[in-house]
């Protein structure tokens, strides 16, 4: 899938937890295209800061030509780009890369760990009514912020915390299998930490359900050629993150 | 304002051509640009057979720079012949072959097995610093650079482009080396051997622990290069490394390069190569040069 360089104002930026950030920008061509799991590459408002960095769509309004995403300060470019100012200009690659399944009948079941609620976010707002079941996990209750983003249209929100501090104590795959047991679910999504997803994976295996995991990567152009961020693929050789990816058929890749 | 250049035989649109390994087999940069626009496009590198690359990280950001561990991963000679090639013939852009071995032979047959109609000329890479056998291994000593370029040149019929390292004490001793060899033109630099370490866990950034080092950090070397290299051999010279904008560009073909190539410029947006070569344009009209070939060589020292 071939993106667009769009430069677009930022129209909200806020801080929704330690470090997490929420940024809403007028990308119109983006938001018109983009489908859960993608991402766009953003690039950081400094000159010697060469590298873009792939950050996953949290949502779109199409009609007002908007692009919402969350990300984690996880260095000195996110943190950069933490400061950046409503009303600022910032040049965005995108909308890149494979997306979920949102499957026409029967149920979705989205997990998320950590930043990785924001693409299984994006799904849950283009699921329809009573169509998805979503589990979320975090550290503690600082980060239960997320919860409070998803449509009151789900089937059931499940929150999970490290340390109980909210919701369920323990880890989001600790749960699933009550999910699954009903039977109703078709499809299950997942972004978060590698073990999350392997055990999500493996439950969804369990029940013969497809399951798609959405994969991070140190990465480069984003548009296929570098080879930089590449994942091991079970029938041997690699895909692109960027390009065949992030969002692969659980099935198909090395957890 | 002429634009166009003629390159070891090869005519361009503009002086401008895509760097190997930034730029896949062109075809996947066609929604982002005109590529008939583009002066030439260097494909990534390829082997006779498929090479898987390294493990683990593979890119790393530092101050003005990208290090890159990739290892040269690319589907080989067949997937390029019977796949990208057939689908770039539909565009008026020069195809370079670029290409690697692991032992001089398998240089020699690789250049065999590209030298076919739709491929323009061949750059013989001899400086990727991220593999273990061939790459760097054939480009820091004269001899072994000079008989890479002499199989090279035995076993086809197109321009030779010996492509340089700078991970050598004099590189004008390598570029006489492969001018003897009879190459036909000299790329130039390659990325420069380096390192990216995490403090707070003390392990190197990068899979391969090393890797090559490219983007505007390395440009004053690679200009130094340029400009060491066109005073030692009198056959053109395509000038890289850190080029960004039009500026850039003029200034390497102000040190001696008759065309550049962008690379990781392209890696930061997909679009940089026809804005960096509107903006060479513009700076010749504001510098009223009629012809970009007339700035080749022109430093006033």
């Amino acid at each position: 899938m071939t993106g667009m360089v769009e430069k677009g104002i930022i129209i909200r930026h806020e801080k929704m937890g330690p470090d997490i950030w929420r940024m809403v920008i007028s990308l119109p061509l983006t938001a018109k295209k983009a489908k859960p799991g993608q991402f766009i590459h953003v690039k950081i408002n400094d000159n010697s800061r060469l590298l873009r960095r792939p950050i996953s769509i949290a949502g779109t309004a199409p009609g007002k030509g908007l692009v919402e995403i969350l990300y984690r300060v996880v260095g000195s470019g996110t943190q950069l780009m933490s400061e950046m100012k409503e009303g600022d200009t910032i040049d965005c690659l995108g909308p890149l890369g494979t997306s979920f399944t949102i499957p026409e009948e029967g149920e979705i079941l989205g997990v998320g760990g950590g930043v990785g609620i924001a693409p299984i976010l994006f799904t849950a707002r283009r699921a329809k009514p009573g169509q998805m079941t979503v589990v979320i996990g975090g550290r503690n209750k600082d980060e239960v912020f997320w919860k409070d983003l998803f449509p009151k249209t789900l089937k059931q929100l499940i929150v999970t915390t490290d340390d109980g501090s909210y919701g369920i104590k323990g880890f989001t795959v600790s749960v699933l299998p009550d999910v699954m047991k009903q039977g109703t679910v078709r499809q299950v999504a997942v972004c978060g930490p590698g073990i999350m997803m392997k055990k999500t994976a493996e439950i969804a295996g369990e029940y013969g359900v497809p399951c798609e995991v959405s994969l991070e990567r140190r990465m480069g152009c984003g548009t296929g050629t570098c080879m930089a961020c590449v994942c091991d693929r079970k029938a041997g050789g690699h895909y692109k993150v960027c390009s065949d990816g992030p969002v692969f058929d659980a099935a198909e890749v090395v957890l | 304002m002429n634009m166009t250049v003629e390159f070891c035989g090869i005519k361009m649109k503009s002086p401008v051509i895509a760097a190997s390994g930034t730029f896949g087999y062109g075809i996947e940069y066609k929604d982002y640009m005109d590529l008939n626009q583009v002066g030439a496009i260097s494909v990534k590198g390829l082997g006779l057979t498929p090479w898987t690359g390294n493990k683990g990280v593979r890119i790393a950001e530092t101050a003005s720079g990208v290090l890159n561990c990739i290892g040269l991963e690319n589907p080989g000679v067949e997937k390029f012949l019977s796949y990208y090639l057939p689908r770039l013939k539909s565009y008026d852009v020069p195809i370079i072959a670029n290409m690697v071995g692991r032992n001089v032979e398998e240089y020699g047959k690789t250049a065999k097995a590209l030298t076919v109609p739709g491929v323009s000329a061949l750059e013989v890479n001899i400086s990727c610093p991220n593999v273990t056998n061939g790459g760097m291994a054939f480009g820091t000593d004269p001899k072994v650079a000079a008989q890479v370029t002499a199989e090279v040149k035995r076993n086809t019929t197109l321009p030779v482009i010996v492509k340089l390292s700078p991970n050598v004490t004099d590189i004008t001793a390598v570029a006489r080396a492969v001018e003897e060899a009879g190459a036909d033109a000299i790329s130039l630099i390659n990325t420069l051997m380096g390192m990216a370490i995490d403090a707070r866990t003390r392990r190197p950034v990068l899979g391969n622990v090393t890797g090559g080092l490219s983007g505007p950090a390395i440009k004053p070397v690679a200009l130094r290069m340029v400009w060491q290299v066109r005073k030692a051999v009198h056959i053109p010279i395509c000038g890289m490394g850190g080029i960004m904008t039009g500026t850039d560009a003029a200034e390497f073909m102000i040190a001696g390069a008759d065309t550049v190539q962008v690379g990781t410029a392209t890696l930061a947006s997909p679009n940089a190569i026809p804005r960096i070569t509107g903006e060479l344009r513009k700076w010749c009209e504001a510098n009223q040069v009629e012809d970009v070939n007339s700035i080749v060589n022109t430093l006033k020292i």
